[in-house]
Protein backbone atom coordinates (compact mmCIF):
# COMPACT_ATOMS: atom_id res chain seq x y z
CA UNK A 1 0.00 0.00 0.00
CA UNK A 2 1.81 3.38 -1.34
CA UNK A 3 1.15 6.74 -0.29
CA UNK A 4 0.24 9.09 -3.52
CA UNK A 5 3.54 10.98 -3.44
CA UNK A 6 5.02 7.21 -4.11
CA UNK A 7 6.54 6.18 -0.53
CA UNK A 8 5.16 3.05 1.14
CA UNK A 9 2.17 3.66 3.64
CA UNK A 10 1.92 4.23 7.52
CA UNK A 11 -1.71 4.85 7.61
CA UNK A 12 -4.93 3.83 5.71
CA UNK A 13 -7.80 6.31 6.79
CA UNK A 14 -10.62 3.85 5.72
CA UNK A 15 -13.02 7.39 6.41
CA UNK A 16 -11.27 9.08 3.57
CA UNK A 17 -9.70 6.64 2.01
CA UNK A 18 -6.34 8.11 1.75
CA UNK A 19 -3.17 6.34 2.33
CA UNK A 20 -0.32 8.22 3.51
CA UNK A 21 3.71 7.78 3.81
CA UNK A 22 5.24 8.94 7.93
CA UNK A 23 5.91 11.99 5.82
CA UNK A 24 2.66 13.11 4.09
CA UNK A 25 0.43 12.01 7.53
CA UNK A 26 2.63 14.33 9.93
CA UNK A 27 2.10 17.18 7.16
CA UNK A 28 -1.68 16.14 7.17
CA UNK A 29 -2.29 16.03 11.45
CA UNK A 30 -0.39 19.95 11.30
CA UNK A 31 -2.82 21.22 8.42
CA UNK A 32 -5.79 19.85 10.04
CA UNK A 33 -5.25 21.07 13.77
CA UNK A 34 -4.32 24.32 12.06
CA UNK A 35 -7.86 24.36 9.75
CA UNK A 36 -9.91 23.76 12.89
CA UNK A 37 -7.87 26.48 15.18
CA UNK A 38 -8.45 28.79 12.22
CA UNK A 39 -12.10 27.88 10.97
CA UNK A 40 -13.35 28.39 14.77
CA UNK A 41 -10.53 31.45 15.39
CA UNK A 42 -9.87 29.15 18.68
CA UNK A 43 -6.02 30.98 19.37
CA UNK A 44 -5.84 34.60 18.36
CA UNK A 45 -2.26 36.92 18.07
CA UNK A 46 -0.72 37.29 21.01
CA UNK A 47 -3.40 34.71 23.06
CA UNK A 48 -1.43 33.12 26.16
CA UNK A 49 -2.63 29.45 26.10
CA UNK A 50 -2.30 26.74 29.12
CA UNK A 51 -1.99 23.52 27.66
CA UNK A 52 -4.00 20.77 30.39
CA UNK A 53 -0.84 18.16 29.77
CA UNK A 54 -1.37 14.56 31.50
CA UNK A 55 1.60 12.35 30.25
CA UNK A 56 -1.13 10.37 28.08
CA UNK A 57 -0.41 10.72 24.41
CA UNK A 58 -3.54 13.01 23.64
CA UNK A 59 -2.43 15.90 25.05
CA UNK A 60 1.25 15.70 25.05
CA UNK A 61 1.06 15.72 20.46
CA UNK A 62 -1.13 18.46 21.32
CA UNK A 63 1.73 20.40 23.11
CA UNK A 64 4.09 18.87 20.28
CA UNK A 65 1.51 20.50 17.42
CA UNK A 66 0.82 23.76 19.59
CA UNK A 67 4.76 24.23 19.98
CA UNK A 68 5.14 24.23 16.19
CA UNK A 69 2.09 26.27 15.59
CA UNK A 70 3.46 28.90 18.00
CA UNK A 71 6.72 29.32 15.86
CA UNK A 72 4.84 30.45 13.38
CA UNK A 73 1.91 32.53 14.65
CA UNK A 74 2.63 34.56 17.26
CA UNK A 75 1.27 33.12 21.02
CA UNK A 76 2.26 31.59 24.46
CA UNK A 77 2.50 27.99 25.87
CA UNK A 78 2.27 26.79 29.45
CA UNK A 79 1.96 23.27 30.09
CA UNK A 80 -0.35 22.81 32.87
CA UNK A 81 -0.40 19.49 34.55
CA UNK A 82 -3.14 18.38 37.62
CA UNK A 83 -1.13 16.05 40.33
CA UNK A 84 -4.33 13.67 41.66
CA UNK A 85 -2.22 11.90 43.56
CA UNK A 86 -2.22 8.20 42.28
CA UNK A 87 0.98 6.56 42.98
CA UNK A 88 2.89 4.88 40.78
CA UNK A 89 0.82 6.47 38.02
CA UNK A 90 0.70 9.88 37.61
CA UNK A 91 3.67 10.78 39.57
CA UNK A 92 5.74 8.82 36.42
CA UNK A 93 3.47 10.87 33.89
CA UNK A 94 4.59 13.67 35.48
CA UNK A 95 7.84 13.06 34.72
CA UNK A 96 7.45 12.17 31.37
CA UNK A 97 5.85 15.97 31.25
CA UNK A 98 8.33 17.39 32.33
CA UNK A 99 11.13 15.53 30.16
CA UNK A 100 8.68 16.39 26.98
CA UNK A 101 8.52 20.19 28.09
CA UNK A 102 12.10 20.64 28.95
CA UNK A 103 12.79 19.35 25.27
CA UNK A 104 10.12 21.90 23.89
CA UNK A 105 11.24 24.76 26.10
CA UNK A 106 7.62 25.24 27.62
CA UNK A 107 7.12 26.19 31.34
CA UNK A 108 5.74 23.70 32.90
CA UNK A 109 3.76 24.08 35.87
CA UNK A 110 2.11 21.20 38.27
CA UNK A 111 -0.70 21.10 40.80
CA UNK A 112 -1.54 18.61 43.52
CA UNK A 113 -4.72 18.09 44.72
CA UNK A 114 -3.82 17.51 47.82
CA UNK A 115 -1.97 20.85 48.38
CA UNK A 116 -4.33 22.91 46.68
CA UNK A 117 -7.57 20.69 48.21
CA UNK A 118 -6.31 18.84 50.80
CA UNK A 119 -6.13 15.61 49.58
CA UNK A 120 -4.52 13.35 47.31
CA UNK A 121 -6.99 11.10 45.06
CA UNK A 122 -5.51 7.71 46.64
CA UNK A 123 -7.22 8.97 49.42
CA UNK A 124 -10.40 9.90 48.31
CA UNK A 125 -11.08 6.57 46.56
CA UNK A 126 -11.13 5.44 50.49
CA UNK A 127 -13.40 7.10 51.44
CA UNK A 128 -16.48 6.44 52.63
CA UNK A 129 -18.52 8.74 49.91
CA UNK A 130 -21.57 8.59 47.34
CA UNK A 131 -20.12 8.90 43.93
CA UNK A 132 -17.60 7.05 41.82
CA UNK A 133 -13.55 8.23 42.56
CA UNK A 134 -14.08 9.30 38.99
CA UNK A 135 -16.41 12.28 39.30
CA UNK A 136 -14.69 13.28 42.40
CA UNK A 137 -11.78 13.64 40.44
CA UNK A 138 -12.93 15.25 36.71
CA UNK A 139 -14.71 17.84 39.00
CA UNK A 140 -11.79 18.61 41.28
CA UNK A 141 -9.14 18.70 37.88
CA UNK A 142 -11.47 21.18 36.12
CA UNK A 143 -11.50 23.27 39.08
CA UNK A 144 -7.96 23.70 39.49
CA UNK A 145 -7.12 23.82 35.75
CA UNK A 146 -9.81 26.65 35.36
CA UNK A 147 -8.52 28.50 38.32
CA UNK A 148 -4.65 28.82 37.19
CA UNK A 149 -4.90 28.92 33.95
CA UNK A 150 -6.45 32.41 35.44
CA UNK A 151 -4.44 32.91 37.59
CA UNK A 152 -1.27 31.84 35.17
CA UNK A 153 -2.74 35.53 33.22
CA UNK A 154 -3.56 32.67 30.27
CA UNK A 155 -6.84 33.30 28.05
CA UNK A 156 -7.41 29.98 26.99
CA UNK A 157 -7.30 26.42 28.08
CA UNK A 158 -6.38 23.74 25.60
CA UNK A 159 -7.77 20.05 26.30
CA UNK A 160 -6.26 17.23 24.29
CA UNK A 161 -10.03 15.73 23.01
CA UNK A 162 -9.54 13.88 20.39
CA UNK A 163 -12.35 12.41 17.76
CA UNK A 164 -13.55 9.02 19.75
CA UNK A 165 -13.63 11.25 23.16
CA UNK A 166 -15.66 13.81 21.34
CA UNK A 167 -18.28 11.65 19.83
CA UNK A 168 -18.87 9.40 22.81
CA UNK A 169 -19.47 12.26 25.28
CA UNK A 170 -21.93 13.62 22.86
CA UNK A 171 -23.32 9.58 22.38
CA UNK A 172 -23.43 9.38 26.17
CA UNK A 173 -25.13 12.43 26.89
CA UNK A 174 -27.83 12.41 24.47
CA UNK A 175 -28.69 8.63 25.63
CA UNK A 176 -28.75 9.63 29.01
CA UNK A 177 -31.20 12.98 27.82
CA UNK A 178 -28.46 15.30 30.03
CA UNK A 179 -29.13 18.05 27.56
CA UNK A 180 -27.11 20.79 29.44
CA UNK A 181 -24.32 18.69 29.07
CA UNK A 182 -25.16 17.60 25.67
CA UNK A 183 -24.93 21.51 24.69
CA UNK A 184 -21.57 21.80 25.88
CA UNK A 185 -19.63 19.91 23.36
CA UNK A 186 -18.98 22.09 20.73
CA UNK A 187 -16.44 23.28 18.01
CA UNK A 188 -16.23 26.52 19.74
CA UNK A 189 -16.48 28.33 23.13
CA UNK A 190 -19.06 30.40 24.12
CA UNK A 191 -18.05 33.04 26.46
CA UNK A 192 -20.15 32.66 29.96
CA UNK A 193 -18.42 34.65 32.30
CA UNK A 194 -14.88 36.75 33.34
CA UNK A 195 -13.48 34.07 35.58
CA UNK A 196 -14.72 30.84 33.31
CA UNK A 197 -11.34 30.65 30.79
CA UNK A 198 -12.73 29.39 27.39
CA UNK A 199 -11.72 25.82 26.79
CA UNK A 200 -10.63 24.83 22.90
CA UNK A 201 -9.92 21.17 21.54
CA UNK A 202 -7.65 21.93 18.65
CA UNK A 203 -8.02 17.97 18.49
CA UNK A 204 -11.47 17.44 18.18
CA UNK A 205 -11.28 16.49 14.20
CA UNK A 206 -8.21 13.77 14.99
CA UNK A 207 -9.25 9.79 15.91
CA UNK A 208 -7.34 8.65 18.32
CA UNK A 209 -5.91 6.33 16.54
CA UNK A 210 -4.27 8.74 14.43
CA UNK A 211 -2.45 10.50 18.13
CA UNK A 212 -1.27 7.15 18.73
CA UNK A 213 0.46 7.42 14.92
CA UNK A 214 1.82 10.88 15.55
CA UNK A 215 3.03 9.83 18.89
CA UNK A 216 5.41 6.65 17.73
CA UNK A 217 6.34 8.57 14.17
CA UNK A 218 7.41 11.43 16.23
CA UNK A 219 9.11 9.71 18.74
CA UNK A 220 7.21 11.72 21.57
CA UNK A 221 7.74 10.13 24.67
CA UNK A 222 4.52 9.36 26.11
CA UNK A 223 2.87 7.33 29.43
CA UNK A 224 1.09 4.62 28.09
CA UNK A 225 -0.49 3.41 30.96
CA UNK A 226 -4.08 3.23 31.74
CA UNK A 227 -5.10 4.96 35.21
CA UNK A 228 -5.72 2.46 38.02
CA UNK A 229 -9.02 3.55 38.76
CA UNK A 230 -10.28 4.47 35.07
CA UNK A 231 -13.44 2.26 34.39
CA UNK A 232 -16.19 4.26 33.32
CA UNK A 233 -18.55 1.32 32.49
CA UNK A 234 -20.78 3.21 30.47
CA UNK A 235 -18.38 4.66 27.77
CA UNK A 236 -16.69 2.16 27.81
CA UNK A 237 -19.54 0.16 26.01
CA UNK A 238 -20.20 3.38 23.84
CA UNK A 239 -16.69 3.09 22.58
CA UNK A 240 -17.03 -0.36 21.62
CA UNK A 241 -20.32 0.21 19.79
CA UNK A 242 -18.88 3.59 17.57
CA UNK A 243 -16.20 1.18 16.89
CA UNK A 244 -17.69 -1.60 15.51
CA UNK A 245 -20.41 1.22 13.74
CA UNK A 246 -16.91 2.60 12.24
CA UNK A 247 -15.71 -0.78 10.74
CA UNK A 248 -18.78 -1.25 9.46
CA UNK A 249 -19.36 2.35 7.87
CA UNK A 250 -15.89 4.21 8.17
CA UNK A 251 -17.51 7.66 8.03
CA UNK A 252 -19.67 6.83 11.30
CA UNK A 253 -17.93 8.60 13.68
CA UNK A 254 -17.17 11.72 11.32
CA UNK A 255 -20.77 11.80 10.41
CA UNK A 256 -22.14 12.09 13.93
CA UNK A 257 -19.50 14.94 14.84
CA UNK A 258 -20.68 16.65 11.58
CA UNK A 259 -24.55 16.28 12.43
CA UNK A 260 -23.91 17.41 16.33
CA UNK A 261 -21.82 20.58 15.50
CA UNK A 262 -25.00 21.58 13.21
CA UNK A 263 -27.68 21.34 16.10
CA UNK A 264 -24.62 22.95 18.25
CA UNK A 265 -24.95 25.85 16.45
CA UNK A 266 -28.45 26.35 16.59
CA UNK A 267 -28.88 24.55 20.60
CA UNK A 268 -25.51 26.18 21.97
CA UNK A 269 -26.67 29.65 23.08
CA UNK A 270 -29.95 28.25 24.88
CA UNK A 271 -28.95 25.24 26.45
CA UNK A 272 -25.68 27.57 27.92
CA UNK A 273 -26.53 28.53 31.59
CA UNK A 274 -26.11 31.68 33.25
CA UNK A 275 -23.44 31.38 35.28
CA UNK A 276 -22.84 32.81 39.37
CA UNK A 277 -19.96 33.04 42.06
CA UNK A 278 -19.17 30.30 44.34
CA UNK A 279 -20.33 31.60 47.69
CA UNK A 280 -17.42 29.85 49.53
CA UNK A 281 -14.53 29.95 47.26
CA UNK A 282 -15.60 32.71 44.93
CA UNK A 283 -15.55 30.24 41.57
CA UNK A 284 -17.68 30.26 38.62
CA UNK A 285 -20.77 28.05 38.95
CA UNK A 286 -24.14 27.49 38.21
CA UNK A 287 -25.24 27.19 41.51
CA UNK A 288 -24.43 28.91 44.92
CA UNK A 289 -21.81 26.85 45.75
CA UNK A 290 -19.94 25.26 43.31
CA UNK A 291 -19.17 21.43 42.87
CA UNK A 292 -15.83 21.24 44.18
CA UNK A 293 -16.87 22.70 47.74
CA UNK A 294 -19.84 20.94 47.77
CA UNK A 295 -17.47 17.64 47.34
CA UNK A 296 -14.85 18.82 49.81
CA UNK A 297 -17.49 19.11 52.51
CA UNK A 298 -19.02 15.62 51.99
CA UNK A 299 -15.59 14.14 52.30
CA UNK B 1 6.08 -18.28 12.75
CA UNK B 2 5.31 -15.17 13.38
CA UNK B 3 5.83 -13.65 17.25
CA UNK B 4 3.26 -10.95 17.99
CA UNK B 5 4.08 -8.35 21.39
CA UNK B 6 1.83 -6.47 23.19
CA UNK B 7 2.76 -3.46 24.28
CA UNK B 8 3.37 -2.42 28.29
CA UNK B 9 2.62 -6.23 28.65
CA UNK B 10 5.37 -9.36 29.27
CA UNK B 11 3.94 -11.69 27.13
CA UNK B 12 5.01 -13.15 23.88
CA UNK B 13 2.82 -15.26 21.43
CA UNK B 14 3.79 -17.14 18.87
CA UNK B 15 1.92 -18.03 15.64
CA UNK B 16 1.87 -20.23 12.33
CA UNK B 17 2.81 -18.21 9.29
CA UNK B 18 -0.08 -18.44 6.34
CA UNK B 19 -0.04 -17.45 3.21
CA UNK B 20 -1.73 -14.13 2.23
CA UNK B 21 -2.02 -13.55 5.78
CA UNK B 22 -2.76 -9.34 6.88
CA UNK B 23 -2.14 -7.70 9.76
CA UNK B 24 -5.59 -7.25 10.19
CA UNK B 25 -6.06 -10.87 10.88
CA UNK B 26 -3.17 -11.00 13.02
CA UNK B 27 -5.31 -8.28 15.43
CA UNK B 28 -8.88 -9.88 15.22
CA UNK B 29 -6.93 -13.12 16.42
CA UNK B 30 -6.44 -11.52 19.38
CA UNK B 31 -9.74 -9.43 19.56
CA UNK B 32 -8.27 -6.31 18.15
CA UNK B 33 -9.51 -4.22 14.87
CA UNK B 34 -8.27 -1.45 12.68
CA UNK B 35 -9.93 0.91 14.74
CA UNK B 36 -8.43 -0.48 18.53
CA UNK B 37 -4.73 -0.78 17.78
CA UNK B 38 -1.86 0.63 15.76
CA UNK B 39 0.87 -2.28 14.74
CA UNK B 40 4.64 -2.00 14.12
CA UNK B 41 5.89 -4.65 11.88
CA UNK B 42 9.56 -5.24 13.19
CA UNK B 43 9.32 -2.03 14.13
CA UNK B 44 8.01 0.48 11.42
CA UNK B 45 4.63 1.09 11.59
CA UNK B 46 2.40 -0.61 9.09
CA UNK B 47 -1.12 -0.41 7.63
CA UNK B 48 -3.57 -3.02 8.73
CA UNK B 49 -3.99 -4.02 4.92
CA UNK B 50 0.26 -5.03 4.80
CA UNK B 51 0.69 -8.83 4.18
CA UNK B 52 2.55 -10.34 6.89
CA UNK B 53 6.12 -12.41 5.84
CA UNK B 54 7.44 -15.53 7.58
CA UNK B 55 9.39 -14.93 10.97
CA UNK B 56 7.59 -10.87 11.57
CA UNK B 57 7.79 -9.54 14.72
CA UNK B 58 4.20 -7.78 15.17
CA UNK B 59 4.19 -5.10 18.27
CA UNK B 60 0.35 -4.35 19.13
CA UNK B 61 0.07 -1.17 20.49
CA UNK B 62 -3.76 -0.94 21.92
CA UNK B 63 -5.15 2.89 21.20
CA UNK B 64 -7.32 3.54 24.51
CA UNK B 65 -4.30 4.25 26.62
CA UNK B 66 -2.86 7.39 29.03
CA UNK B 67 -5.22 10.27 29.84
ZN1 LIG C 1 3.57 10.59 1.02
ZN1 LIG D 1 -16.52 26.87 45.51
Amino acid sequence: MYCKCGKKAIIFRRYSGEKLCERCFNKSMIDRVKKVIRKYSLIEKNDRVCVAVSGGKDSLVLLHILKKLSEKYPFDLIALTIDEGIEGYRDKAIETVKRNCELLGIESRVYSFKKELGYPLDEIVKKDRELSSCSYCGVFRRYLLNKKTRELGCNKLAVGHNLDDEVQTILMNFLRGDLSRFGRTGPYYIYLNERFVPRIKPLREIPEKENVVYALSNNIEVEFSTCPYSGEAYRNNIREFLNKMELEQPTTKYSLLRSYDKIYSLLAKSLAKKLKYCEKCGEPTIGNVCKTCEFLEEL
Amino acid sequence: MITVKFLREDKEESIKYKENFKIDDVLKIFGYSSETAVVQRNGKINTEEETVKDNDEILIIPVVSGG
